[in-house]
């Protein structure tokens, strides 16, 4: 498989693990506090936790003096997942039988490298890139030396490489629904040909040492990199005025790896949530939560979270184009075939 | 309103889903605006928190006027499939895309402290769409009964429930 970029960040790691440290003394300095004083606090609280990190936008420097201290605890019992504590103080809990389980499989290698085949899968993966990564992409504050040297060997260039090929993976899915939209919806064609040119930049962007996944940044990482051509890049992109779907195919050709472009890839729909299918004589209806409703060929049955079609965008036939275009399939895509 | 309406989803599909976004999604990223625009953040990234307020503004005003009421977690960026413009006026999509652009170029305070107004008188307006009897801060403070009233009506009429993440967060199964 041509990935078509230069693997790894561009920076060390090293590095981001020192800005890392950085950000959080000079934000905790500027609070009047200090990280022992807050791991004391939450040790109180909750106490036995095997590690304990600050992540979040404060970790990455982008922290206001009104942003929260997300603290993230690896615990071996089980108490309330998510509790606020005193403050502005917010506390993730992750059991650590789950957190090694994690952190085995994406230390094997490869994680997201073959695509994302349904929703459920997406939303492990979002759930482990907004949680799980805080930990080795998070300031450590306490911690027992066998975690701590856990989270240390973590952290790695091969993390770093899941994270560019989810957002390379949203650029995809977003860009196939630009060309599906096309002329019959140019205005969604527009917006998710920018959300598609946004997500390249943010895989660009974490190459780059960017390594804080938080969709709402992309900005604030663009400015801190200093690349002015990316920075306009990214204004058009935001407001996708006029014909922007055409500026974006350029774009996205120059942003992004060549397998990932809509007609190397295979796209695999599946029911949207609240669809089911009635099939009556030669007459079907797919609906969506009883309140939108598309007539289909009879022989084409959609159900919630089952796939239904899978092939190249050139072969999506007439019914299953309109179910996408109008929000009645999940898009799922894989690369070069594999599942 | 005062008036009969010939699809009672919809109707409870706008006042349910889009209180709750209103309430709950829109007045947390104008935190977040305030935020940024205080500690001098970039403009870009400013812009892009005014982009997600419009964007679910003009979502809202589509669960009105025909679009898919599912709005999930992560404002939708799992559903690149979701059509925030479907039924809404054109002449209304061109007020918040003018307005959202003015946001991506714009030069400095000055230019921001002029268009934040407007962002808010847009909310607001969704906020009468809705009907919204309290300001909004005050429902969302109190984990208020009317998000209690939202739910509870949503599900009844068969609607995807507005505040509930379906994942299983204890699934692990990594491909």
């Amino acid at each position: 498989m041509n990935r078509g970029t230069s693997p790894g960040p561009w920076v060390e790691i090293s590095q981001i693990e020192q800005r890392m440290k950085d950000s959080v003394d000079e934000f905790l300095r500027s609070v009047g506090s200090s990280a022992a004083a807050i791991a004391r606090h939450v040790d109180e609280l909750h106490g036995g936790a095997s590690l304990m990190t600050i992540g979040g936008s404060l970790a990455h420097g982008f922290g206001n003096p009104t942003s929260d201290i997300d603290l993230y605890l690896i615990a071996d019992h089980d108490t309330e997942r998510r509790h606020p504590s005193a403050g502005k103080i917010g506390i993730e809990l992750l059991l650590g039988p789950w957190a090694e389980r994690v952190g085995a499989r994406l230390s094997s290698g490869g994680y997201l490298e073959k695509g994302l085949l349904d929703r459920g899968a997406w939303q492990r993966a979002i759930r482990i890139l907004t949680t799980f990564f805080r930990i080795p992409f998070g300031v450590p504050i306490s911690g027992r030396p066998d975690w701590l040297e856990w989270r240390r060997r973590l952290l790695s260039p091969e993390l770093v490489e899941v994270m560019v090929r989810f957002w390379e993976l949203e650029a995809s899915r977003r860009w196939v629904v630009a060309r599906v939209a096309g002329a019959i919806r140019p205005q969604l064609a527009a917006l998710r040909a920018a959300d598609a040119v946004m997500a390249a930049l943010d895989a660009r962007a974490t190459r780059a040492g960017e390594v804080y996944f938080g969709t709402k940044w992309l900005g604030a990482k663009l400015s801190r990199l200093g690349d002015p051509h990316k920075i306009d890049t990214y204004r058009r992109a935001l407001c996708f005025r006029g014909d922007y779907g055409r500026e974006a195919e350029d774009t996205l050709r120059e942003l992004l790896p060549e397998h990932c472009w809509p007609e190397r890839v295979e796209l695999v729909l599946s029911g949207a949530p609240g669809t089911a299918s009635h099939r009556m004589g030669q007459r079907a209806l797919v609906h969506r939560w009883r309140l939108r409703a598309r007539e289909v060929r009879p022989n084409l049955e959609v159900r919630a979270g089952q796939e239904f079609w899978r092939g190249p965008l050139g072969g999506l036939p007439p019914d299953e184009r309109g179910l996408l275009l109008e929000d009645f399939a999940w898009l799922g895509i894989t690369f070069g075939g594999q599942s | 309103m005062n008036s009969t309406t010939s699809d009672a989803r919809r109707w409870v599909a706008l006042h349910c889903t889009g209180g709750l976004l209103c309430v709950m999604d829109i007045h947390s990223i104008l935190d977040d605006m305030e935020g940024a625009i205080a500690a001098r953040q970039p403009i870009v990234h400013i812009a892009q928190i005014a982009r997600r307020a419009l964007l679910l503004l003009l979502t809202i005003r589509s669960i009105g006027a025909g679009g898919e009421p599912s709005v999930e977690s992560h404002e939708n960026i799992d559903v690149p499939t979701w059509d925030p413009f479907t039924g809404v006026e054109p002449a209304t999509v061109q007020r918040l895309l003018d307005l959202l652009g003015d946001f991506a170029f714009a030069r400095d305070d000055a230019d921001l402290g002029r268009l934040t107004p407007c962002l808010r008188e847009e909310i607001q307006r969704v906020a009468d769409l809705i009907g919204l009897e309290q300001a909004p801060e005050a429902i969302r403070r109190e984990a208020h009964v009317a998000i209690r009233s939202w739910v509870s009506m949503a599900t009844e009429f068969g609607l995807p429930d507005p505040t509930q993440t379906e994942w299983d967060p204890d699934d692990d199964v990594l491909e």
